[in-house]
C-alpha cells in the first residue's frame, strides 16, 4: 500500500520537475524518469573509516539503499574488506541528501553476509527522519536485451548528485545461481538494479565473472546483476552486532572438478562431480569418513552439474546455502565403488579478519590469534599453536629487532604462548618490567624457527623530546604514527569495486 | 703522502721479492713501485689465465635447449687443470679454452661444486702439445692473509674480451651476501664461504677468473658482480683448495649435513645466559635430520663441534662454522657439546650426506614434461613431505601435460594405481605406456598436502599422417 503511495507521489514529482517538458517525446526517457524514483528516494550515502594496521586511516563513502523500517540500510559487503578486523571499522554514518541539503546521521554497523553480497547498518541518530525503504522484488526474470537502471553518484563537493546508468541485459548465467550480465557499465556495487517498469529486482553484484580472474584477451567481462533472490532472506533477517553471517563448512581443501577426461577414465558416463584433494584434520568430512582423492558425485541424491569451470563453485555454493547443523548425504566414488556418506555441516571456522587481536604501540607490534586458514595455508599440523604477527610499526622496536609480518610467535621470553590470551598475559607482564630486551621464539614460513630479539628504549619512549646528551635518541626522531588522512570524499564510490 | 709514491724503487729481482719478502704490509718488507709489483703479479698469473667457452644442454620449459656461455679460468698445475666457476662450466658438455697466447684447446669437466660455485676442468694436453701451445700454472696463495686495502688484479674475459686485467684493492675480506643465493633453478650456493669484495672491475665473463695479489698469487676466484659500480665478489682461494683436492681425488665434492640452522649469538648472550663468544645459537632443526635424532632442539647453543670450540657471535662466523660441519666425513659420529638451560650436554651426531636440490632430469616427451628425483635438500626447500615421487621441473607448452594442468613443482606420486618412487621408475612406466600406445594416463599429483588427479590424453599418430590422396584432374 505504502509503496503504491510512494509511486504515485514519485510520479507527481516527475511531472513537476519535468514541467519544462522534454524536447521530443521519448517513451524510454519517460519510463526511466518514472522508474528511477523509488530507488532514488531510498538512496543514501554510507560513510565510515577504516583504521589500517599501521594506523593510517582511510575514509570510505559509498551508496547504500534504505531497505527496511527503522532506517535499515543495505550496501555491498565488498566494502567491508575481510582484510580488516571489525574493530578497525569506525564512525559509521548515513548521509542523506536532498538537493543542496546534506544531513549526516550516526549509524550502527550490523554485519555482513559475503555469500549474499550484502552488508547492513541502521541509523541510530534519534533526529533522523524516517526514510522510505525500497522494496525489492523476487521472481523477476530478465530477457536478453531488457533495459535496466542502476545508480552511482558524484562526490561530496557535488552534493553526491546521483547518476543513472541505463544498460541492457547481455547474458544469463545459471551456474552456480541464476544471474544476469550486462556488457555495458552498471552503477556502483550494491546499488539497486531497476527494470523500466520500476521493479527493483536486484543489485549490482560481483562474482568470479567480473572479478577479473581471467586475464585472457577478448574474454568480455560483464557487469553482474545480482538478483534479489540471493539476498532477500538476509534482508528480512539482517545480522546483528557487526557479525559476519557464518556459512556451513565441511573441511575439505583443494577441490577440483571431475573433468570429462577423468569421468571417461573412471567410466562414470555422463556423471560429473568434484574431487577432494585434502581433508582438514578433525573436520566434518573426515568424521564422516570422506578421504582425500574421493570423488563426490551427488548431494542429497541430486547429481552435481555444470561445466568444468562451474562444478567446484556449484558444489561449494550448494553447501554454503544450507543451514549449519544440517546433514548432507554425499554420494562418494572411491576405487570404482560408490557409497553414500552423511556429513553434518558445521559453522565455518573463524577467518583471519575475525581473529582477536592485540596491539602494543610502544613495542610497535600487533598480533592476532592463529586461525584454521593459517594452518592450512602453511601446511602446519592442527596441533600447531602460537599467535601471528599482523602488524609492525615501520619505525618500531619490533621491526628493528627483525620481527616480520606473518611470523608465528611461539614463545615470549621463553614462556609458551599458545593462544592470544597467553600472549596478552605474558607480554603485558613482561612489558611492565620494562625489560632491556624482549626475546621471542618464532616460526617463520613453513618450518624455520629462530629467536628474535627486540631491543627496547624505554627512556627515549617516555621522553620523546629529551635532547640531553647521552640520552638515547627517540627512534626516527619523529611521529611514529603518521596519520595520512585520506580526504577522497570526491572519489566515486565505484572505487570500492573489486578490481577488474 | 701516498705510500705508493713514497715507495723506494728497487731493482730487485722477482725471485728475490717472492722468496725473501712477506706481504707488503710487513714493515721489514722491501718496497718496490706499485707499477712494478703489478707487472710481477701479471707475469705470474697472466700466462695461466684462460677464457672458457662452455656449452651444455638443459631443459628449459620442458624442452632440451643448447646453452652457451663464456667465462674465465686459471690453470693451477702442470697437468693443465683449470679452476673456474660452476656457473661457467659446472654442467658443460663441451668446453673450449683459449690460452693467454691465443691458442684454442679443448677441455673436459673433471668435477664441480655448486655450493661454492667452483668447477675443475682438464685441458686436452694432446691438443696443447700438437698445437705447440704453452701454458703456465699459477700459484695458489693463502687467502687468509689478505686484508682490506691490499692491492689486487682481476684477470679474465669480461663480456668475452679475453686477456683483460683490471686493478683494485680488497674492499672487504669477509663480506657476506646472505644465505640462500641462487645459482638458477633453485640451486643454492654461498652457504659455506664469505667473499672477497673488490673494486677491481668484475663484469660478466670475468666469472671463474683469478683475483691476484701483488705477489703474483691467486687469492680468489672472481664469481659475482655487485650490480653496482666497483663491486665485485670473489670466492677466497682457501675455500677452493679443499674443493680442488676432492675433485682431483674423486671427481666430486662430498659434504655433510647435520640438519640444523644457526643464528648469530650477538646480543642474545644475556638472554641465553652464556658468554659473548660461547657458541652459535641453533635456530632451526630439520625434524628428520641428524641433529633432531641426536636430541638437539632449536634454541640450544652449539659450543663444541668435533672437539673444537664453536664461535658464532657474528653472521660472518656462521659461514665458516657451516663449512667446518660440511667438511666432516659423511656418516661420521661427531661428538658435540650443547648448552641448554645452563647445562652443557655432550651428544653425538651422525652426519648425513648433503645433497643439492638438483638431480638428473628425466624427460617424458610424450607426456610433455621433465622431472627429477626428490633429493633431501629439495624436499627441505620445497616443503615436500616425502622424497618419494617425481618433481616436475619443466612443462612443455601445448603438450599433454600442460593441457591437463601439470605445472612446475607438481610431484607425481602415482600412475594409475601404481606408486612412483623416482624418475627412473616413472620412466619405465612411461616407456611401457608409450609402447602400449596408452591413450589415457591417470597421474596422481601432490600439490602441497593435496592429491589431485590429472588425466593425460596422448596421441600416437605423429609421423604417420595418411598420405593425401592425389588430386584427380
Amino acid at each position: 500500500m505504502r509503496t503504491c503511495t510512494m509511486t504515485v507521489w514519485a510520479a507527481v514529482i516527475v511531472a513537476v520537475t519535468s514541467a519544462a517538458g522534454p524536447l521530443r517525446a521519448d517513451p524510454i526517457a519517460e519510463q526511466i524518469r518514472k522508474a528511477r524514483e523509488a530507488a532514488l528516494n531510498s538512496s543514501v550515502v554510507v560513510s565510515y573509516y577504516v583504521e589500517r594496521d599501521d594506523g593510517v586511516r582511510a575514509d570510505i563513502r559509498m551508496l547504500g539503499t534504505v531497505v527496511g523500517p527503522d532506517n535499515l540500510v543495505m550496501f555491498t559487503s565488498a566494502a567491508i574488506s575481510s582484510q580488516f578486523a571489525l574493530s578497525q571499522f569506525h564512525d559509521f554514518k548515513l548521509i542523506v541528501t536532498k538537493g543542496d541539503d546534506i544531513q549526516t546521521y550516526a549509524a550502527e554497523y550490523l554485519g555482513k553476509d559475503d555469500l549474499a553480497q550484502v552488508a547492513f547498518l541502521r541509523v541510530t541518530d534519534p533526529k533522523a527522519p524516517k526514510l522510505p525503504p525500497l522494496e525489492f522484488q523476487t521472481g523477476v526474470t530478465l530477457e536478453i536485451g531488457d533495459p535496466v537502471l542502476s545508480f552511482t553518484s558524484l562526490g561530496e563537493p557535488d552534493g553526491y548528485a546521483r547518476v543513472i546508468h541505463l544498460s541492457r541485459v547481455g547474458a544469463r548465467i545459471d551456474q552456480p545461481v541464476t544471474l544476469w550480465l550486462t556488457a555495458e557499465g552498471l552503477g556502483a556495487p550494491g546499488t539497486p538494479v531497476v527494470t523500466l517498469d520500476g521493479k527493483a529486482m536486484g543489485i549490482v553484484g560481483f562474482t568470479r565473472l567480473n572479478r577479473g580472474t581471467n586475464a585472457r584477451p577478448n574474454w568480455s567481462l560483464g557487469e553482474v546483476i545480482w538478483p534479489a533472490e540471493r539476498f532477500m532472506e538476509r534482508l528480512k533477517n539482517p545480522p546483528k552486532g557487526g557479525s559476519l553471517v557464518k556459512r556451513p563448512w565441511i573441511g575439505v581443501q583443494t577441490v577440483t572438478p571431475v573433468t570429462k577426461d577423468l569421468a571417461e577414465y573412471y567410466k562414470l558416463g555422463d556423471r560429473r562431480g568434484v574431487v577432494i584433494g585434502q581433508i582438514v584434520e578433525g573436520g566434518p568430512a573426515e568424521k564422516a569418513g570422506i578421504k582425500a582423492e574421493d570423488l563426490i558425485l551427488a548431494l542429497d541424491g541430486k547429481d552435481l552439474k555444470g561445466t568444468e569451470g562451474q562444478l567446484v563453485e556449484n558444489f561449494t555454493n550448494n553447501l554454503r546455502e544450507r543451514k549449519i547443523g544440517d546433514t548432507v548425504a554425499m554420494e562418494i566414488w572411491r576405487a570404482g565403488k560408490t557409497e553414500t556418506l552423511k556429513v553434518t555441516l558445521v559453522q565455518e571456522p573463524k577467518s583471519a579478519a575475525e581473529a582477536e587481536r592485540y596491539k602494543n604501540t610502544q613495542v610497535g607490534l600487533g598480533v592476532r590469534e592463529m586461525v584454521t586458514m593459517d594452518r592450512l595455508q602453511r601446511e602446519l599440523p592442527a596441533s600447531e599453536s602460537g599467535v601471528v604477527v599482523s602488524f609492525l610499526d615501520p619505525a618500531g622496536w619490533a621491526r628493528d629487532g627483525g620481527l616480520q609480518a606473518g611470523d608465528i610467535v611461539k614463545k615470549v621470553q621463553d614462556q609458551d604462548v599458545k593462544t592470544l590470551a597467553d600472549f596478552r598475559r605474558v607480554f603485558d607482564a613482561e612489558i611492565k618490567k620494562k625489560p632491556k630486551e624482549i626475546v621471542l621464539f618464532v616460526l617463520r614460513g613453513k618450518k624455520d624457527t629462530q629467536l628474535v630479539r627486540i631491543e627496547t628504549h624505554w627512556d627515549a619512549a617516555e621522553k620523546p623530546k629529551a635532547d640531553t646528551p647521552g640520552a638515547p635518541k627517540p627512534d626516527a626522531g619523529g611521529d611514529k604514527k603518521p596519520v595520512e588522512k585520506k580526504s577522497d570524499a570526491g572519489a566515486p564510490p565505484r572505487a570500492e569495486k573489486a578490481p577488474k | 703522502m701516498n705510500r705508493g709514491l713514497a715507495a723506494v724503487v728497487l731493482a730487485s729481482g722477482i725471485v728475490g721479492l717472492l722468496a725473501g719478502c712477506g706481504p707488503q704490509r710487513d714493515p721489514t718488507a722491501t718496497y718496490i713501485s706499485l707499477e712494478q709489483a703489478r707487472k710481477i703479479a701479471r707475469d705470474h698469473v697472466y700466462p695461466a689465465t684462460v677464457r672458457v667457452d662452455a656449452r651444455r644442454s638443459e631443459f628449459v620449459g620442458g624442452e632440451k635447449r643448447r646453452m652457451g656461455g663464456t667465462g674465465s679460468g686459471v690453470i693451477f698445475d702442470d697437468q693443465g687443470h683449470v679452476l673456474t666457476n660452476y656457473h661457467v662450466a659446472g654442467r658443460a658438455e663441451e668446453i673450449t679454452c683459449i690460452l693467454f697466447n691465443k691458442e684454442r684447446v679443448k677441455a673436459r669437466l673433471v668435477g664441480s661444486d655448486p655450493w661454492t660455485d667452483l668447477a675443475v676442468l682438464q685441458l686436452d694436453l694432446a691438443e696443447v702439445q700438437q698445437k705447440g701451445a704453452t701454458f703456465q700454472a699459477a700459484t695458489l696463495g693463502d687467502s687468509a692473509l689478505m686484508e682490506e686495502g691490499d692491492s689486487v688484479l682481476a684477470i679474465g674475459s669480461p663480456f668475452g674480451l679475453s686477456r683483460s686485467i683490471s686493478n683494485g684493492i680488497i674492499g672487504c675480506h669477509d663480506r657476506i651476501l646472505g644465505t640462500g643465493l641462487d645459482l638458477g633453478g633453485g640451486l643454492e650456493t654461498g652457504l659455506f664461504n664469505t667473499w672477497f669484495q673488490t673494486d677491481a672491475a668484475i663484469n660478466p665473463g670475468n666469472s671463474g677468473g683469478p683475483l691476484v695479489n701483488f705477489r703474483g698469487e691467486v687469492i680468489g676466484i672472481n664469481t659475482r658482480g655487485g650490480g653496482g659500480n666497483d663491486l665485485g665478489f670473489a670466492v677466497p682461494i682457501n675455500v677452493a683448495k679443499e674443493v680442488i683436492r676432492q675433485i682431483l681425488e674423486k671427481g666430486k665434492v662430498t659434504r655433510s649435513t647435520v640438519g640444523m640452522s644457526f643464528q648469530p649469538l650477538q646480543d642474545l648472550e644475556a638472554f641465553l645466559e652464556v658468554g659473548k663468544t660461547e657458541g652459535a645459537v641453533i635456530s632451526s632443526i630439520d625434524p628428520e635430520g641428524p641433529a633432531a635424532k641426536a636430541g638437539i632442539q632449536p634454541r640450544d647453543i652449539l659450543v663444541e663441534y668435533s672437539g673444537a670450540k664453536v664461535e658464532g657471535r657474528y653472521p660472518e662466523q656462521l659461514f665458516d662454522l657451516r663449512r667446518r660441519i660440511s667438511d666432516t666425513p659423511v656418516g661420521a659420529k661427531v661428538p658435540v657439546k650443547i648448552r641448554r638451560a645452563g647445562e652443557v650436554l655432550p651428544l653425538e651426531i651422525t652426519t648425513e650426506e648433503l645433497t643439492t636440490v638438483r638431480s638428473q632430469e628425466q624427460d617424458y616427451p610424450k607426456w610433455g614434461f621433465v622431472g627429477q628425483d626428490i633429493t633431501e635438500r629439495l624436499a627441505l626447500r620445497e616443503n615436500l613431505h616425502t622424497t618419494k615421487g617425481v618433481f616436475v621441473t619443466g612443462v612443455r607448452a601445448g603438450a599433454a601435460g600442460e593441457q591437463a594442468g601439470i605445472g612446475k613443482g607438481d610431484v607425481i606420486v602415482r600412475v594409475g594405481e601404481q606408486d612412483v618412487n623416482n624418475a627412473a621408475e616413472l620412466r619405465k612406466t612411461y616407456d611401457a605406456a608409450v609402447r602400449a600406445k596408452q591413450a589415457m594416463i591417470l597421474l596422481k599429483v601432490h600439490r602441497g598436502l593435496a592429491v589431485v588427479p590429472v588425466v593425460l590424453r596422448i596421441t600416437y599418430d605423429e609421423g604417420k599422417k595418411p598420405a593425401t590422396p592425389p588430386v584427380k584432374k
